[in-house]
């Protein structure tokens, strides 16, 4: 049976009919046309469904959309021309581009959170993405760059 | 996808949980509690768990309370590793959450999940039980305090309805000298092929350990021998790994004897940095 639940997302109220059983990931792109959030393993291990919740990033696989309910959620259709977003275009930070929602959206919250965050933080954090065309280098210079702005 | 459906609820208080779960059960729902979920979800998407009722205990006090209470270290069921690590109120307990899984996964897996979850490796556990933690139970007469070891015996051995509310550390336990390891098969992120914590109390080194047999364990008579200080170093940590009672696992994450290789290392240098500190 699908239930009619509200969701705050990028700064709006929608309604969506789900099931209890759906993610967030599904509800968010079926439900929503938010396609942002990738499925890639759907099992918590690729991070290319990241999404921001409350300031942290969460993936959405592993999240129920009745979860949300009350929360603060950004997905990557909420951010408009942020300095990440900028950089990962500069530092050229993707080849197929499947995983660079996930990636963008977990150095987004990074930035956020930790605006001068040491390298130790950095690899700590991204470590929740993997980047099948291993563009890893230049997403590492994409975050360097935008942190060595902040400082 | 989860290939069937559930009932959701999400109750404010214990006691109220207690209640849907046993109306649940009556009504044949097979309810389930849920924590930080990302077990429940991956499991039941591969249909590995069948449900039809889900009682989330996010939203009770008790299970969000994270802080002193006197000279007691309170951290509910529901707070996330992340936080933990964060917050490194319990520092050894924070490096050991730094190593399960990746950061954002740690944002959602809770401990109280991770230490009654159904993967066997439960490496959250492993400071607790040195540290001689406190777990509190909700029960339908109240709250329970219960020494870990024993509600812990490999697995939590907790009865539903009853389900972890907290767990509780001394806090003269969170400022010894500690030590953790992990060890995987390739990353760093993985199930560990050898995980340990460590502390060194007035009675000398406490140990426990994970991915080395099926389940996680501490274990006096390893101590044992690990502190007996009439023997040399090498035959201390063979003779301590002469007492593990339990076969060590031996599967394709590492053979068992790939295994007793890393822990005898591993034991030599802890034992080593333990004495260093103690000069
Ligand atoms: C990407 C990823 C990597 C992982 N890597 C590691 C690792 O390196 N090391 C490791 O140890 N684990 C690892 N895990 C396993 C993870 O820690 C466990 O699956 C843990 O159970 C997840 O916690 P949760 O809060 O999401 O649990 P949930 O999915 O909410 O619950 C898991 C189980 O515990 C029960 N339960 C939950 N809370 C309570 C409670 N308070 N009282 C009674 N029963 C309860 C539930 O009913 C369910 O059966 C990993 C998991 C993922 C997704
Ligand atoms: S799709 Fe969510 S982590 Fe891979
Ligand atoms: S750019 Fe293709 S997966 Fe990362």
């Amino acid at each position: 049976m699908n239930r009619q639940i509200h969701l705050n997302i990028n700064g709006e109220e929608k309604s969506v009919y789900i099931r209890n059983a759906d993610t967030l990931l599904t509800a968010l792109r079926e439900q929503l046309g938010l396609t942002g959030a990738k499925p890639g393993c759907e099992n918590g291990d690729c991070g290319a469904c990241t999404v921001i919740i409350e300031g942290m990033p969460q993936k959405s696989c592993i999240m129920l959309a009745v979860e949300g309910i009350g929360k603060q959620i950004t997905t990557i259709e909420g951010l408009n021309n942020t300095p990440i977003q900028q950089a990962f275009l500069e530092k050229w930070a993707f080849q197929c581009g499947y995983c660079t929602s996930g990636f963008i959206m977990n150095c987004h919250a990074l930035m956020e959170k930790h605006p001068d965050a040491e390298d130790v933080v950095v690899e700590n954090w991204l470590q929740s993405n993997i980047c099948r065309c291993t563009s890893y280098q230049e997403i590492k210079e994409a975050i360097h760059s935008v942190l060595s702005k902040n400082s | 996808m989860i290939p069937y459906n559930f009932d959701y609820e999400k109750p404010s208080s214990f006691s109220e949980a207690i209640s849907i779960y046993e109306k649940w059960e009556v009504d044949g729902k097979n309810p389930i509690y849920y924590c930080g979920g990302t077990e429940i979800i991956t499991m039941a998407r591969m249909d590995q768990i069948q449900t039809k009722g889900v009682i989330d205990i996010k939203g009770m006090p008790e299970c969000l309370d994270f802080g002193w209470e006197k000279d007691q270290l309170v951290i509910g069921a529901a707070i996330p590793l992340a936080k933990l690590e964060e917050e490194k109120a319990f520092p050894l307990l924070s490096r050991v959450c730094n190593r399960i899984a990746d950061h954002t996964s740690r944002c959602k897996i809770t401990i109280g999940g991770n230490i009654t979850g159904k993967i066997n490796y439960r490496e959250a556990v492993l400071p607790l039980l040195v540290a001689d933690a406190t777990c509190v139970i909700a029960s339908k007469t109240g709250m329970k305090q219960i020494p870990i070891h024993d509600v812990f015996d490999g697995k939590v051995q907790i009865q539903p309805p009853e389900f972890l509310l907290q767990v509780r550390v001394e806090r003269k336990m969170t400022t010894l000298p500690y030590l953790s390891e992990k060890r995987t098969k390739i990353d760093r992120i993985g199930y560990p092929v050898v995980s340990l914590a460590a502390i060194h109390a007035e009675d000398g080194i406490r140990i426990a350990f994970s991915g080395l047999c099926t389940d996680p364990f501490r274990s006096l008579s390893v101590e044992e021998e690990l502190n007996n200080r009439s023997q040399s170093l090498e035959s201390k940590v063979q003779s301590a790994i002469e007492k593990i009672s339990v076969p060590i696992l031996d599967d394709h994450h590492a053979s068992s004897a790939y295994r007793k290789f890393i822990l005898s290392n591993l034991l030599v240098d802890i034992i080593k940095e333990f004495d260093e500190v103690s000069e």
